[in-house]
């Protein structure tokens, strides 16, 4: 065997902060053969982007970094900038994770590839051009000519990435390094690149470190698979052997954490709770002189939607969909036009006095664990506003309703006094769906719950829903991307797509017999990760 | 970061920045020792012992009477009769040669006979800032022994008078600041929480009243009626709480949309509690970047009023009243020489301690 392309021998990353240092990464080694895909999979705070950094010499200056690294069986030295400069984007590419923000929003597409072409390879700006155009079109983009005076704002998301990729090719590399490149992306889009990536790979015998937190894509692209946790190499193997039989507890705990299957407690038919008709949110887009409305946004176009006693109603979009927004207006957060009723009894649109007792009937969960929560104010706080806001109980009675609300959703009771940065994001969770619980509401909300966390954390997070909703017999509306994890956990499925419902109908329904083309798209871009 | 954490960080990073700390200790010593002003420049003794009793003339008013003299007005401790008085214990004979009595009431025995001997305590400089001195030269004095910093063109102690003018302009800059930033706050909170219509109007609105020429309307208010302290303050809010909307209400724009901010909105808290509580701790640090501005600035204009003459009465101890008297006595540069210096180290050590502030409340510096 040639010696191999990349190779990392014990490397180790510590960062020092105010004197103290933690580690990153414990001496990992990894080999990459030339024309194989590598994957990196780990949850967050595994290290695996800081090892993909540290082979390129991209740590912060706070950085310790140990071991050896070798490109084409010569040794590297990553201090050595002038070394480093000539192999990153000549040799090794590298695509991130945020298509937006690697992309300067100041120059077009043909400036951004066509910097390294004449900087690397100092082509004129003919040749430059020429080259442009045709990794352009090897990337997928349709005309690639009329593109080429674009700005990053004026492409979609699937395209930016894919512009990320041509200049990450541009100076044909050995080497492709992708830090979460389709994690930003919605799933038929993430598709669309990973076959890209796969073709790539078949045309040129390009090599791939893939690094990810999604099995499902790994499953897809990978070769051979590492698995990191806490900066330790957890388990190593080519991809078959890995995924049919893993052997760290931890790999099995990851595999069986990915959602699949649907609910399988039958649907009970209950009363209608939360029924709204109708419903639409139109923002104005202004413009001229007088800044009149001169057309709308229509985030939400006609909604209908009937909740039911005890059950779980899913909601499926992409991004764009108006899925959150939905979720905005159901619990009138947004103005919006159209009918709620809950239990019969029509919601009054806005008027904070009016919805009171709405607002302790109904509550809402946020995406963002780490903005979803005061970080000036302690947990105890956090959760008792809503007993304060509708002046329920003494103080005592509220501390001891507190302590209750964080026993129930797995939380120490004494943590009430800790502030929300002590917590990591699957707590930060637990601590909102404690502070909605605390008003005994009958329709909890979860926006998108989950997409931040970690697939392990996704689970737990689940399971804690419901065994809540069986205590206590709530009723969930569940607004998530992730059409695998919707279908695991609902009764009932409706497929969002630009502010209409393109589908609804029961879980199985919907995954055994979709009816529309963008239903079953979803579907089997979710199904070729399991 | 817990609030205790990050204000500890912030207070560490403050106290790194060695220049801006130093400043704070030199201005905190000079405010606090200038708040004690009646201890420090006085023409009222501390302390009196007469005959068996003692007095306190700084916190409490005596007639002349009380150490045995005719009038009923305060007594002036500054005069040789009523220090001869306080200390021979209220001998008759002070009226006619004081001088010689004081020098043999020094052992306690006058004349063979044992009299109550008294004495005064007074404060390091025998002068209150409206204590006009008796002369030997023409005023302004030059700088000597008496009045270490000279005298004003009306014979008042020029060291008396910055102690005094000190205090009042800081504790006028804090006044206005203060009143201006509540002002400021509540009126940008409310614009960028609510938005739309009432931020539109309100906007409109400070542009005119921004525009509006704060200088003639002093100016008219002063022709009306007796300019004061409080009537200052009252004028000068009035016209800088608008420096704090625009930042307070571009804070309240954005975090209005922050999902914890929706989460109360979720939970039925009132608009007010969420303004306060959750939202307005997010416009702090943008508040204490701009409040430098508003105190170096109410110091500037209030220096500036009293310079032209639209500010205090000229009894008041002002700093720019003393540059004004410098500015007509070019031939006494103790003036202006001490009116500059004064201004410079106020001014100075503010931005020193504000620059200091401000980077330590930088996320940038505070989490590096």
């Amino acid at each position: 065997m040639s010696a191999p392309l990349l190779s990392l021998k014990n490397l180790g990353v510590s960062f020092r902060r105010d004197g103290v240092t933690t580690p990153a990464v414990h001496s990992l080694s990894l080999d990459i053969q030339p024309g194989e895909t590598v994957a990196l999979v780990g949850e967050s705070g595994s290290g695996k982007s800081v090892s993909a950094l540290a082979s390129l010499g991209l740590l912060p200056d706070n950085a310790d970094q140990r071991g050896q690294i070798s490109w084409k069986g010569q040794p590297v030295d990553t201090a050595d900038e002038a070394h480093m400069r000539s192999l990153r984007g000549n040799e090794i590419g590298m695509i991130f994770q945020e298509p937006m923000t690697s992309l300067n929003p100041l120059h077009t597409i043909e400036t951004q590839i066509g910097e390294s072409l004449r900087q690397h390879q100092g082509m004129s700006m003919a040749a430059a051009r020429d080259r442009t155009v045709a990794l352009l079109e090897q990337v997928g983009i349709p005309d690639p000519e009329l593109r080429l005076g674009n700005h990053p704002h004026e492409l979609s998301g699937g395209q930016r990435q894919r512009v990320m990729i041509a200049m990450a090719l541009a100076n044909q590399p050995d080497l492709l390094i992708a830090d979460e490149p389709t994690t930003a992306l919605d799933v038929t889009i993430e598709a669309q690149i990973l076959d890209l990536l796969a073709d790539l790979k078949r045309e040129s015998g390009l090599s791939m470190l893939f690094i990810t937190h999604d099995l499902g894509v790994v499953r897809q692209i990978a070769d051979r698979v590492f698995v990191m946790r806490d900066g330790k190499l957890v388990e190593s193997g080519d991809v078959t052997s890995v995924f049919t039989a893993p052997q760290a507890t931890y790999t099995r705990d990851l595999i069986s954490a990915q959602p699949d299957g649907i609910r399988p407690d039958a649907p009970v038919q209950g009363d209608p709770v939360l029924d709204a008709s109708g419903l639409k949110v139109h923002f104005p887009i202004r413009g001229g002189l007088l800044r009149r409305t001169k057309d709308w946004i229509r985030a939400v176009d006609g909604v209908d939607l009937t909740l039911r006693q005890g059950q779980t109603l899913g909601i499926v979009g992409e991004s764009g969909s108006g899925k959150s927004t939905l979720a905005r207006a159901i619990t009138r957060l947004v103005p919006s036009e159209g009918r709620i009723t809950l239990d019969g009894v029509a919601v009054p649109n806005t008027g904070a006095t009016a919805l009171k007792s709405f607002r302790r009937q109904v509550q809402i969960v946020f995406q963002d664990p780490f903005g979803a929560l005061s970080p000036r104010l302690s947990v105890g706080d956090i959760i008792a506003e809503g007993l304060m806001a509708h002046d329920i109980g003494t103080d005592a009675e509220q501390k001891q309703a507190v302590a209750e609300a964080l026993q129930e959703v797995g939380l120490d009771p004494a943590s009430a006094g800790r502030y929300p940065h002590e917590f990591s994001g699957g707590q930060r969770q637990r601590i909102a769906i404690a502070r909605a619980l605390i008003l005994k509401p009958r329709v909890i909300l979860f926006d998108e719950p989950t997409s931040a966390l970690d697939m392990t954390v996704q689970k737990s997070l689940v399971a804690l829903l419901g065994d809540l909703q069986q205590r206590h017999q709530l009723s969930y509306i569940f607004i998530s991307h992730d059409i695998a994890l919707i279908a695991s956990i609902s009764h009932d499925m409706l497929v969002m797509k630009d502010g209409v419902l393109v589908e609804q109908g029961s879980a199985e329904t919907i995954l055994t017999r979709p009816q529309q083309d963008y239903t079953r798209a979803l579907i089997t871009a979710a199904k070729r990760k399991s | 970061m817990t609030d205790l954490g990050l204000n500890h960080r912030r207070w560490q990073n403050f106290r790194r920045n060695r220049r801006a700390f130093i400043s704070l200790i030199i201005f905190a010593i000079c405010f606090g020792l200038s708040l004690f002003a009646e201890l420090i420049a006085n023409d009222r003794p501390i302390l009196v012992k007469y005959r068996d009793g003692y007095y306190a003339p700084i916190f409490q008013f005596y007639s002349e009477q009380t150490f045995g003299g005719d009038l009923r007005t305060e007594a002036i401790y500054g005069d040789v009769e009523v220090q001869c008085l306080i200390a021979t214990g209220g001998m008759e004979a002070c009226w006619d040669t004081p001088e010689t009595l004081i020098e043999d009431a020094a052992d306690g025995v006058i004349g063979g006979d044992q009299i109550s001997r008294g004495w005064m305590v007074w404060p390091l400089i025998p002068y209150h800032h409206s204590t006009i001195a008796t002369l030997d030269v023409p005023a302004p004095s030059p700088p000597d022994a008496d009045h270490w910093l000279g005298t004003d063109d009306t014979a008042r102690d020029v060291l008396a008078r910055i102690i005094y003018g000190f205090r009042l302009s800081v504790l006028f800059a804090i006044i206005v600041s203060v009143m201006a930033s509540a002002i400021g706050i509540f009126v940008g909170a409310v614009q960028g929480y609510l938005g739309g219509r009432t931020d539109l109007l309100a906007q409109r609105l400070i542009e005119v009243w921004g525009a509006t020429p704060s200088l003639y309307i002093i100016i008219i208010v002063s022709a009306i009626w007796r300019m004061d302290f409080w009537l200052l303050v009252f004028l000068m809010t009035l016209f800088s709480w608008t420096a704090l909307v625009g930042v307070v209400r571009a804070e309240f724009l954005r975090a209005r949309n922050f999902e914890y901010v929706q989460a109360a909105k979720a939970l039925g808290v009132r608009p007010l509690v969420i303004m306060f509580r959750h939202v307005l701790p997010n416009a702090m640090v943008a508040t204490l970047t701009m409040l430098p501005f508003i105190v170096t600035g109410a110091i500037g204009s209030l220096a500036a009023l009293d310079f032209l003459g639209f500010g205090l009465p000229s009894s008041a101890p002002s700093l720019g009243e003393l540059t004004l008297q410098a500015k007509q006595n070019l031939q006494a540069p103790w003036l202006g020489l001490t009116a500059f210096t004064v201004f410079a180290m106020l001014l100075a050590l503010l931005v020193f301690i504000f620059e200091g502030v401000r980077d330590a409340f930088d996320p940038r510096k505070t989490f590096a």
